[in-house]
């Protein structure tokens, strides 16, 4: 584990191909459903230890890119960089490959297993054919621990946690294969005042050990509260980029379309300037 | 508050007994506790109201009429973990028992062959019922009514005119009656002892080494006396009549083998995963069509080893050696055992305590003169509360996680 100085946004992770400071990069994504173009060329970068929230109204596009990124739909047109160099993912285990990691909205936890079944399900570890169950135990609790979560025992079915308990696992899961990008859908959907701060607290350590994070939310609180940057996407087309404190009035402006004229050219006009 | 004060709690403290039983309650995580308890209660209840429960004699003849049963009950079992039903698998046994005897008695195949065959034809047929539902889509429900109807036509096509069959003189039924020598019996019974022993107080030590939870070294002590007790109890009794059947050993053999790939493999895992939620275990790599059908199969294999024990244990391969009660009886008992109907819940001993259960009360009614009619009555009110107990405990699962 890398413990460089997180720096977030740096400018340079603006320029194309500008070398590994760029843990993903978008160019010109197209995406058509038939009859429906879902994506219309998007052009998105994340940073190391940048967490960019990809906010937008229902059908703006945002789990269609997200699909596009995790490996689940290949793009029509366009360029995706992880890590600078080009990539084309045919199946999700391929982007995983890559390095990416994607916890999905419907959290793909079993809940009859207890939590280290759960980080480990698919990839358990075994000495001479048998399951290790007390290095698995052991390396779960170095992974939550180093994420500072609040798990009462790895020993209780997943059924037995609450909802960001459970989110903090799936995440969890999903950095056991060393990624440089986490994508997040609505992590915090669902959740109480207090969970949703964990999983708030989570995504800062996350950014800490330096990952990329990409974070879909409804929630603008949420976005506005960890957000480096925060990318809007409407109709299937980039609204504009925005700083991660941009106050909540220009967003919603954005997300909705109300001043398509303005201040979305005017975010377009600055993001090009950079 | 220190950052990880949580976590050092959790490592530090080992548990004590009753405070780990107070979470698991509450927790829902019953685990064999309460079919434990019920076999404890049927027991002193039949022993007092007749002496001869748990004489050497009955439990003899228990331990054989419990044997099938819960070969069976194991195959269904791994069914129930999937979270789906298998109707077909007794008229399976039969099925396949009745091919066993055509073949010995009448055509005069070599024993061993002919088991093969047998053998055989569980594992084939549970590979089709298992691509019926797993490849092509079909409720597994469906499947597997359309192969109870279908075995019990077979059966009937395979014995031809002559519709009984009688296995008093072949290898089956020198096979279900025999018994070990009363120190084989002991041998066996100190080698599961040592092994389970020697497990747990492994575990203990590199869980220890490893600054994990580990189990405190009364509970570890606890439970190897008790398990020895029970062992040895049992087998101190069935010496005493004709000893140890081999019915009865073959199913803990087969018991304790399907505990340890369940509990101890990658594949055992991937069974739970499925019955928890096909959709993670998909997406975790597991090749969800693969367990499905191969669980399938093994349930085939474990259906035609009950009919060759039942076959060998009544000497009959007829037409009348299986009925659907076997089957009820058999997802009852794994249902009894503590296994969800809902899947990924449960163990390979569930099957084999739940057994217990079912045998013990048809046992110990027909003593004390109860007709089938009770019999069946009772085991149904045993089998409800079974289910309320699981549909309980999952809701206290549900509770907890509300925190």
């Amino acid at each position: 584990m890398t413990s460089e100085t997180p720096e977030p946004a740096p400018a340079e992770a603006w320029a194309p191909g500008s070398g590994t400071d760029t843990v993903l990069e978008l160019r010109g994504i197209n995406k058509r459903f038939g009859a429906v173009q879902a994506l219309t060329d998007i052009h998105l970068t994340v940073g190391r230890g940048e967490v960019v929230g990809l906010v937008g109204d229902n059908g703006a596009g945002k789990s269609t890119l997200i699909k596009v990124i995790a490996g689940v739909h290949g793009a029509d047109e366009g360029e995706l960089l992880i890590n600078g160099a080009a990539q084309k993912f045919s199946s999700p285990k391929d982007a995983q490959k890559a390095g990416v990691a994607t916890v999905f909205q419907d959290l793909s936890l079993c809940e009859n297993l207890d939590v280290v079944a759960n980080l480990f399900l698919g990839h358990e570890k075994t000495r001479s054919g048998v399951l290790d169950e007390v290095s698995m135990e052991a390396k779960s609790w170095e992974l939550l621990r180093s994420l500072s979560a609040k798990i009462p025992s790895v020993r209780v079915p997943i059924a037995a946690l609450s909802g960001g308990q459970r989110q903090t696992v799936a995440i969890a899961r999903s950095l056991l294969g060393e990624p440089s990008l986490v994508m997040l859908d609505e992590p915090t959907a669902a959740l109480g005042v207090a969970q949703t701060a964990e999983v708030l607290n989570l995504i800062e350590r996350l950014k800490e050990r330096d990952l990329g994070v990409l974070l879909v939310s409804h929630n603008m609180a949420d976005v506005q509260a960890v957000c480096d940057r925060v990318h809007v996407l409407r109709l299937g087309k980039d609204a504009g980029d925005f700083p991660g404190d941009e106050r909540t009035d220009v967003l919603v402006a954005a997300i909705t379309g109300a001043s398509d004229n303005v201040v979305t050219k005017r975010a377009a006009r600055r993001g090009e300037r950079r | 508050m220190t950052r990880n004060s949580f976590i050092t709690d959790e490592r530090i403290s080992s548990e004590g007994i009753v405070s780990t039983f107070i979470r698991r309650v509450k927790e829902g995580q019953l685990g064999s506790f309460p079919v434990i308890l019920a076999l404890v209660v049927i027991v002193i209840v039949f022993q007092t109201a007749d002496s001869n429960f748990i004489s050497p004699a009955n439990l003899v003849n228990l331990s054989t009429q419990v044997a099938f049963l819960a070969i069976l009950a194991l195959g269904i079992n791994l069914i129930l973990l999937l979270g789906e039903i298998d109707l077909s698998l007794a008229q399976l046994g039969g099925l396949a028992a009745s091919l066993l005897g055509v073949l010995v008695v009448r055509q005069g195949v070599p024993p061993a062959i002919a088991l093969i065959i047998m053998l055989l034809l569980g594992l084939v047929v549970g590979a089709i019922q298992g691509w019926f539902f797993a490849v092509v889509g079909i409720p597994a429900f469906v499947v597997t009514l359309a192969g109870l109807l279908a075995f019990t036509g077979l059966t009937l096509t395979t014995l031809g005119t002559q519709k009984n069959l009688s296995m008093s003189d072949t290898f089956a039924f020198d096979f279900a009656s025999y018994y070990f020598p009363a120190v084989w019996a002991y041998v066996f019974g100190a080698i599961a002892i040592i092994g389970f022993g020697a497990g747990i107080i492994y575990s203990k030590l590199r869980r220890h080494r490893e600054g994990l939870n580990a189990p405190s070294w009364t509970s570890v002590i606890v439970r190897i006396v008790l398990l020895t007790a029970i062992v040895f109890g049992f087998l101190v009794l069935v010496n005493q009549d004709f000893g140890l059947a081999m019915p009865f050993f073959l199913m803990m053999v087969i018991a304790i083998g399907i505990d340890l790939v369940l509990r101890k493999t990658r594949y055992g895992r991937s069974i739970y995963a499925v019955g928890g939620k096909v959709e993670a275990a998909r997406r975790a790599g597991i090749r969800v069509t693969w367990v499905r059908i191969s669980v399938f199969m093994a349930a085939g294999v474990l259906a035609a080893l009950f009919g060759f024990v039942k076959t060998g244990v009544t000497t009959n391969a007829g037409s009348t050696l299986v009925s659907t009660q076997d089957l009820l009886n058999a997802i009852a008992a794994a249902v009894i055992g503590g296994t969800s109907l809902f899947g990924g819940r449960g163990t390979a001993w569930a099957a084999v305590l739940g057994a217990l259960v079912v045998g013990a009360i048809n046992n110990g009614l027909y003593l004390i003169g109860f007709n089938s009619d009770a019999q069946q009555i009772i085991t149904a009110l045993v089998l409800l509360t079974a289910v309320v107990i699981d549909a309980l405990s999952r809701r206290g699962q549900r509770y907890v996680g509300r925190g």
